[in-house]
């Protein structure tokens, strides 16, 4: 009668310990639930972050994906950052670089434009083109239309204007 | 971020005036603003903004590719118009084509190639 008392005393140990672990494994997976809830809410209204992906694990927000721009990245780790229950997060997210012309194509784009003004000289180095000479005022918002549209990665527009 | 701000009525104008496919991104302190304007005043409004924010093209920090639908940005062919002294091969020597592909692309309004008249309006063709 002993012997058995304690054999169940044992096995009610164990079920407690078990239902406690289990509880406490419960509660973790509930928080990321809920926060990945409340990532799913604050990101589901901006079409800006529909390329972003989050997973959560104890607390720690890892950001996978892709965004258009700089802003994008900061913001979705700003808006996660700010959940209740978040430890940290991890960004990962790559940003999809702007598609600029290569020098080539853009040398042969500037050569084009320039000949048309006279007076323009222009440099293409790793993407920017250094506008330097000068120019009348009147043809300057054509010429930046026109190298603008040539996509570089930047017009530094040196040129004296008359 | 403080070029998005910056450039913010630019950013505005450009989404109340009908530009399609507007896209506005900032990479490397350089904003981008691409997109397709629904006509040549709606450009030139943008253009005239941009030089208001920033007089004269100076900081560097905006590429504005809004670009007038249907019509052609660089990748395909431009307009030239015919000054007196101009022939064929001088206008295709300013944009790298021969002066065949000129001709062969403006056969509505060119009947001789030895003959073209300052005021025309010629298709330039891509390289």
């Amino acid at each position: 009668m002993k012997q058995m008392n304690l054999k169940f005393t044992w096995v009610g140990i164990v079920l407690c310990l078990l239902s406690f672990f289990q509880l406490q494994s419960c509660k973790g997976k509930n928080k990321d639930a809920d926060i990945n809830a409340a990532i799913q809410a604050k990101t589901q209204t901006d079409a800006t972050f529909a390329g972003v992906n989050a997973t959560v694990a104890d607390g720690v927000v890892t950001l996978t994906g892709q965004c258009n721009d700089d802003n994008c990245k900061t913001n979705a780790e700003n808006t996660v950052k700010d959940i209740d229950g978040v430890k940290s997060v991890v960004n990962n997210i790559t940003v999809v670089p702007v598609a600029i012309a290569p020098d080539n194509t853009l040398n042969s784009g500037v050569e084009r434009v320039t000949a048309r003004y006279p007076g323009v000289t222009a440099d293409v180095n790793d993407g920017t083109i250094t506008l330097r000479g000068q120019i009348k005022r009147d043809s300057l918002q054509q010429l930046m239309m026109d190298l603008n549209a040539l996509n570089p990665k930047k017009v530094e527009n040196q040129l004296v204007i008359k | 971020m403080a070029l998005r701000a910056k450039y913010q009525q630019l950013i505005d104008a450009a989404n109340q005036s009908g530009v399609t496919n507007l896209e506005v991104r900032e990479q490397n302190n350089v904003l981008y603003i691409d997109g397709q304007a629904p006509s040549e005043e709606v450009k030139k409004n943008l253009w005239d903004l941009y030089n208001k924010i920033d007089p004269d093209y100076r900081a560097g920090d905006l590429v504005l590719n809004v670009n007038v639908f249907g019509t052609s940005n660089t990748t395909a062919e431009q307009e030239y118009t015919v000054v007196s002294g101009d022939n064929l091969s001088k206008i295709g020597k300013m944009y790298g084509v021969s002066w065949n592909e000129i001709y062969e692309i403006n056969k509505d309004k060119i009947k001789d190639p030895d003959l073209i008249q300052p005021g025309w309006k010629l298709k330039i063709p891509t390289k």
